[in-house]
């Protein structure tokens, strides 16, 4: 992978976020007569001295190139105003939301990896017997069900029918969460520290995924109190079962399918020619390699970890970005929307990078060009 | 009778002796029997439903709210005393008709764009798949949530989105598989004869495809019908039709607390059965067309990298929040193009 390549890729990255965010600026002007629309909604039409405020305000009199410079400069500098909602800076409020939509989807990452890799690699190795079927008519329901409704359906089932969970928040009493934000972010940095120290030590790939995440939960479970995680575990028990439900079969289908794919290898008849037993073979050899497609979708679910699920958090009411999303469009917070769907693509952009430089790092048989 | 006229009858004659033909394949075809049952009872559901539908789906009648399934009331009544398997017969309407006609647009647009940059390459190539880049990182439900501010929801607006943000997928998986068999031999030799390029793509490489897009038709309808749930559940469909995502909404707000199980697995059911049909139906229709899966054409399966399940996971579970739509197309493909 040599510089030219990670230079032209991160310039890409770049010009791709910026075709994104000039069409999300052109594109309500292009299709609507009055982009200030939403804005001045509820305000009668009679009030004209309100009205020409208001476009005042949100510099909706100035002319359309000076209007998206202005724009512009609010995504260099990050600064994305006040939420109209919160009366605070707009990156604190969405900064304040995206831990807890990570609660959900990274334990919910780690439940289904694990038990996807350990259902995939056993399908694999039984083709055709009942673990294998199973998970394929498992995975055509999957797909054909709505998780939403899956969602909905637990919620009857354990929230109401039998009200053994609540279904409502993310804890008991509101979110007065006390975290110790200095032991977080220390533990934090330690384990980025740890990771820089290990690699260069053993050069093991792995240590690059397994540290970092040790580390974080390593650091909630060092600055939030016992008894709130106790709480929110409570309250997350639902929608982590709904997540895991969905997201086991995607993982399982794919190791699956690789380590079918790796399986008839010229090096796996050769490390079973060398005399070396199956279960060495099949998790030194062929898991190591079928694996790395398992990359790819972990980076790419990147953006989800952060952004979370607007169905599922709608439906518990979980405090998530999902949530706040929503929340900005039933008040018509505009800045907030807006910011919110430029923090969308730009992780999905550079998830997308990191996972490409992480892959090629990995698989010494891609070559780039 | 006139040439013309008798031309027309003997083509009409050839469609329909064709279509026969396939519908017989179909049922011959286990999965293919399952499927055609599933959506033909769902469409003559759609079709029939001012007959079948024992209720007007709109009409309030407040006297009869929250109504528990009974003889007079199948499936009980919601919290304005509307019939709720009535609402469900209508639902099929909606359901059916975005997830069709957003699914057909996909595929046509994606076949065009996909044959044309997979076979040409080069200029046409770059910009299509640049197009495809952007497209893919937009995600769809936040923007159809803030275009919400704009216009009033409708369901032009979602089969809009829906057909934008679809293509991308369809078009990825034709074209990788035009560029994987763009130097088979005898597209060679039909060039080396002199063909031109509009002849090669659309005698000879379209056929090679179409399995993938009858079955990319079915799925990525069966797809959008569960894309359109979401979408109706939270809110972004039209305020005045009847869709299973809206009896949902209503379900979530009042279904609960008055213990009416049966409101909340109806919806549920009723998406779950259309999609399934729709699946089993593009799985055998795509066994039914594949050029390659015949006994004598074995010596191409080498070239049948992409499998059913791959398009079936680009479209899977479009109701997350959409960034599972690239992750599931770039790592079906291994990667995308680059």
């Amino acid at each position: 992978m040599n510089t030219r390549y990670v230079v032209k890729r991160i310039l890409y990255s770049f010009l791709i976020l910026f075709i994104v965010i000039t069409l999300n600026f052109f594109l309500p002007r292009l299709v609507f007569e009055d982009p200030a629309e939403p804005f001045l909604r509820g305000i009668p039409d009679d009030e004209f001295m309100l009205r020409n405020a208001v476009r005042k305000e949100f510099g909706f009199d100035k002319p359309v190139w000076v209007q998206f410079l202005v724009y512009l400069k609010k995504f260099v500098t990050f600064d994305f105003g006040t939420s109209y909602i919160y009366k605070q800076p707009v990156f604190k409020v969405m900064f304040d939301r995206i831990p807890w939509s990570m609660v959900l989807s990274v334990a919910g990452m780690l439940i289904s990896i694990v038990a996807g890799i350990v259902w995939g690699a056993t399908a694999s190795t039984k083709r055709g017997k009942a673990v294998d079927n199973a998970l394929l008519n498992y995975a055509t329901i999957t797909t054909a069900i709505p998780s939403f409704w899956v969602a909905l359906v637990f919620v009857m089932l354990f929230a109401f029918a039998v009200p053994i969970f609540p279904y409502r928040g993310a804890m008991t009493d509101g979110y007065s969460l006390s975290i110790n934000k200095a032991v977080f972010f220390g533990v934090a940095a330690g384990a980025v520290a740890l990771t820089v120290v290990l690699y260069k030590l053993l050069k093991k790939p792995l240590i690059v995924f397994v540290t970092p995440l040790a580390g974080l939960i390593a650091a909630v479970f060092a600055a939030v109190p016992a008894s709130d995680i106790a709480d929110i575990a409570y309250h997350a028990a639902l929608p982590l079962i709904v997540i895991c439900l969905g997201s086991i079969v995607s993982y399982a289908l794919m190791v699956r399918n690789s380590m079918i794919a790796v399986v008839n290898e010229d090096y796996i008849l050769t490390a079973r020619a060398k005399g070396l037993d199956k279960t060495r073979v099949l998790y030194g050899h062929t898991m190591r390699n079928a694996l790395l497609p398992m990359v790819t979708s972990i980076g790419m679910s990147l953006a989800g970890i952060f952004g979370g699920s607007v169905l599922l958090e709608k439906i518990f009411t979980w405090p998530g970005m999902g949530t706040l999303l929503l929340e900005a469009q039933n008040i018509g917070d505009f800045q907030l929307a807006q910011a919110i769907m430029f923090f969308y693509s730009f992780i999905t952009i550079f998830a997308n990078l990191l996972t490409d430089f992480v892959y090629h790092k990995l698989d010494p048989r891609i070559k780039a060009e | 009778m006139n040439k013309k006229v008798k031309a027309f009858f003997n083509l009409i004659k050839g469609v329909a002796s064709d279509a026969a033909g396939v519908l017989v394949k179909i049922w011959r075809h286990r999965k293919g029997r399952i499927g055609l049952i599933m959506v033909g009872l769902i469409i003559l559901a759609a079709a029939l439903a001012p007959l079948l539908a024992p209720y007007d789906p709109k009409t309030p009648n407040i006297t009869e709210g929250f109504l528990k399934p009974s003889a007079a009331h199948l499936l009980g009544t919601d919290a304005n005393g509307i019939d709720i398997l009535s609402q469900l017969i209508y639902g099929a309407r909606v359901s059916l008709m975005i997830g069709m006609i957003s699914g057909v647009s996909v595929t046509l647009i994606g076949a065009v764009l996909g044959i044309v940059s997979g076979y040409f390459g080069a200029v046409a190539d770059n910009i299509v798949m640049r197009i495809v880049d952007v497209l893919l990182v937009i995600p769809t439900l936040p923007l159809m949530i803030i275009l919400n501010n704009y216009v009033s929801s409708s369901y032009l607006m979602m089969i809009f989105i829906f057909v934008v943000f679809g293509w991308p997928g369809t078009a990825r998986i034709i074209r990788a598989q035009v560029m994987s068999m763009k130097n088979i031999n005898y597209i060679k030799a039909a060039e080396l004869a002199g063909a031109g390029k509009g002849y090669i793509m659309f005698k000879h490489i379209l056929p090679a495809v179409s399995h993938l897009l009858i079955m990319n038709c079915a799925l990525a309808s069966a797809g959008l019908m569960i894309a359109e749930a979401g979408m109706s559940f939270l809110g972004l469909g039209d305020p005045g039709a009847v869709s299973w995502g809206q009896i949902l909404v209503r379900a979530e707000k009042d279904a609960f607390t008055s213990r009416h199980w049966a409101w909340v697995l109806a919806p549920g059911l009723a998406i779950f059965f259309t999609v399934i049909g729709f699946m089993q139906l593009g799985y055998a229709l795509e066994d039914i067309f594949n050029p390659r899966m015949g006994k004598s054409g074995n010596m191409f399966r080498q070239f049948r990298k992409i499998k059913a399940s791959d398009v079936a996971a680009a479209f899977d579970s479009m109701d997350d929040i959409d960034f599972a739509r690239a992750v599931k197309i770039k790592s079906a493909y291994g990667g995308g193009d680059e």
